[in-house]
């Protein structure tokens, strides 16, 4: 097996790891992720608090595993719904073309126009924080890649053979985008996706770390750091704990995501 | 030439045209109305009456296109409206703080490009060499490094342990500009040396380079003279494409060192539920952003004639 497959199936087997870890990692947190006691406010690491604990007594170990699964679920639910949404925009507007087609697009320009952070900051921050709407603000333009690049691979293959034979056989527009469209585009879409969980993540974090994502007393990494930020010089680990899981978790998926480009789309290889 | 802008210019319009509808149309997502919005954000206790009356003086009994239109108006004469929070001028309280967001995007940028581009080339060059394996190592790491924590571990690392630097510099200043700058050098160049150093590896083994080499030109000749001069479009895209995030980091890291900037502006902003400013800060950035794409577009024509 070579190199490059290699490097999938490892990184591929360390995401999933992490994924199913993350769904049951609050079970095996040694305290309470929720419960204050101000007497035990900011103890340095060790003893019953491995990570120490932050300004309201709670075990920063615990916040850390209880987050994980906000933390990891949110950004892929995001990538998955942008990604089928933004699939199913760029098929149908490359299978018809037409008024659709041009108004669609002209939209996407005008949202592509915007630095999606930007964007994403002034409409979580006017929506009013949350979870739900900091992961509706990222999603207002991330669909947006998806489409374009389904639209323009369908527009490239709509008038192949294969096409036409599959409508002459009768087949329904809705069968001939699924069964012979999708499967001819699918490959860097998926690409794409897989690329894009790493920086979804941090484009979650960065809204909550602004105060504009998850809120407190919910658990999440970004919205930790955050509320550690204020007493940062007091207590750094209330930073480290949280810092250091989102970061682990951004480089196997950035990691993930090299690996797959470089298997399902060669010609842009990462130079080795 | 002449022409070619004029056509992207004229292409500008629809798009700018679209940017500020939905800009405008942004104060509808906010819940009620933004009468309401109003009140609470100069922290009244909203009446019936009062609502009334305010809808009036703020014009939101007119239809939602004359609105539009009459805030249009107002936004090309520059005129951004008046704060929710304390009634002065949007376009000052914009003016104030884009004055020093461009001082840190353009020192970012500049300490960026003097550092991503002499290492894209040494890292192509000594391909798989151990200065390659280390400076590929950092910037993988470096690019997963979320904006806040490369700033808060210089904060630790500067300010706590070494302590080179205050922690807080109010006010502005070289002083207050070294640690915002270096996080966003940081971020940026992790991508820059990443992009740079996959494009002159593929100009090198371009045919172009061997038939140099095979005339006996020498390689330092070659790398400084045609490769790079190649490699300058891929190098401009990048400057382009990236302004989006460098611009969305100058926020974070604006709340962070409390840089009196557009992002700790529309931050403050956001808490305040001061809407307007939050509307002229998206306008800006997006005019700011499709602008430089319009002018690296330009760029393309210049270095490549075959562009069309």
């Amino acid at each position: 097996m070579d190199k490059v497959k290699k490097r999938l199936i490892v990184f591929g087997i360390l995401a999933a790891i992490l994924i199913l870890f993350s769904l049951v990692a609050e079970n095996f947190a040694p305290n309470d992720p929720y419960e204050t006691d101000v007497t035990i406010a900011r103890l340095a690491p060790g003893g019953d608090y491995p990570l120490g604990t932050d300004s309201l007594g709670r075990c920063v170990l615990s916040r850390v595993l209880a987050g994980a699964r906000t933390s990891i679920f949110s950004a892929l639910a995001l990538v998955a719904i942008t990604f089928v949404f933004g699939t199913v925009v760029g098929i149908v507007c490359g299978y018809f073309g037409g008024i659709v087609d041009s108004v669609v697009m002209r939209f996407v320009d005008i949202l592509l126009a915007f630095p999606s952070m930007i964007l994403a900051i002034a409409v979580a921050g006017i929506l009013g924080g949350g979870l739900f709407n900091a992961m509706l603000a990222l999603g207002l333009t991330a669909w947006t890649v998806y489409a374009r690049l389904a639209r323009s691979h369908v527009m490239a293959i709509k008038e192949e053979d294969f096409i036409k034979a599959a409508r002459i056989n009768g087949n329904s527009k809705v069968r001939i985008m699924a069964r012979h469209l999708l499967p001819n585009v699918i490959g860097p879409l998926v690409v794409n996706a897989t690329v894009q969980i790493g920086s979804t993540m941090m484009g979650i974090a960065g809204l909550s770390f602004l105060g504009l994502g998850v809120q407190v007393p919910a658990a999440e990494w970004g919205s930790m750091i955050s509320e550690a930020r204020n007493y940062f010089q007091l207590a750094p680990w209330c930073i480290w704990g949280p810092g250091v899981a989102i970061i682990a978790t951004i480089m196997i998926f950035n990691c993930l995501g090299d690996a797959v480009r470089d298997v399902l789309d060669p010609k842009r290889k990462t130079v080795e | 030439m002449g022409s070619f802008i004029g056509k992207r210019l004229l292409q500008l319009i629809p798009i700018l045209l679209g940017v500020t509808f939905l800009t405008f149309a942004l104060l509808y997502l906010a819940p009620g109305d933004p009468a309401q919005s109003k009140l609470l954000s100069q922290g009244a206790i909203v009446t019936d009456e009062m609502l009334e009356n305010t809808r009036e003086d703020m014009g939101l009994n007119r239809p939602f296109l004359t609105q539009y239109f009459s805030w249009l108006g107002d936004l090309l004469t520059g005129d951004l409206g008046t704060s929710y929070h304390d009634d002065t001028p949007v376009s000052d309280k914009i003016g104030r703080a884009a004055s020093a967001t461009v001082q840190l995007t353009v020192w970012s940028m500049i300490i960026t490009l003097l550092i991503s581009i002499p290492l894209g080339i040494l890292t192509a060059v000594y391909q798989n060499k151990w200065f390659d394996n280390v400076i590929r190592m950092l910037t993988f790491v470096g690019t997963s490094f979320p904006n806040f924590m490369i700033a808060l571990m210089l904060i630790y690392v500067l300010c706590l342990k070494l302590e080179l630097l205050p922690i807080v510099t109010s006010g502005g200043g070289i002083k207050g500009l070294i640690m915002p700058v270096t996080t966003l050098v940081i971020m940026q160049s992790s991508k820059f040396i990443r992009q740079i150093r996959a494009e002159i590896l593929e100009q090198m083994s371009a045919e172009y380079v061997l038939s140099a080499r095979v005339r006996g030109v020498k390689e330092v000749v070659i790398l400084m003279k045609n490769v790079l001069h190649n490699s300058m479009i891929t190098i401009i895209t990048m400057i382009g494409l990236s302004v989006g995030t460098l611009l969305a980091g100058t926020a974070v890291v604006e709340t962070i060192f409390s840089w009196p900037g557009l992002g700790k502006l529309v931050i403050d902003s956001i808490s305040y539920r001061d809407y307007p400013v939050i509307q002229a800060f998206v306008v800006v950035m997006a005019t700011v952003y499709v602008l430089i794409n319009l002018i690296t577009d330009i760029c393309y024509k210049v270095l490549d004639p075959r562009v069309g």
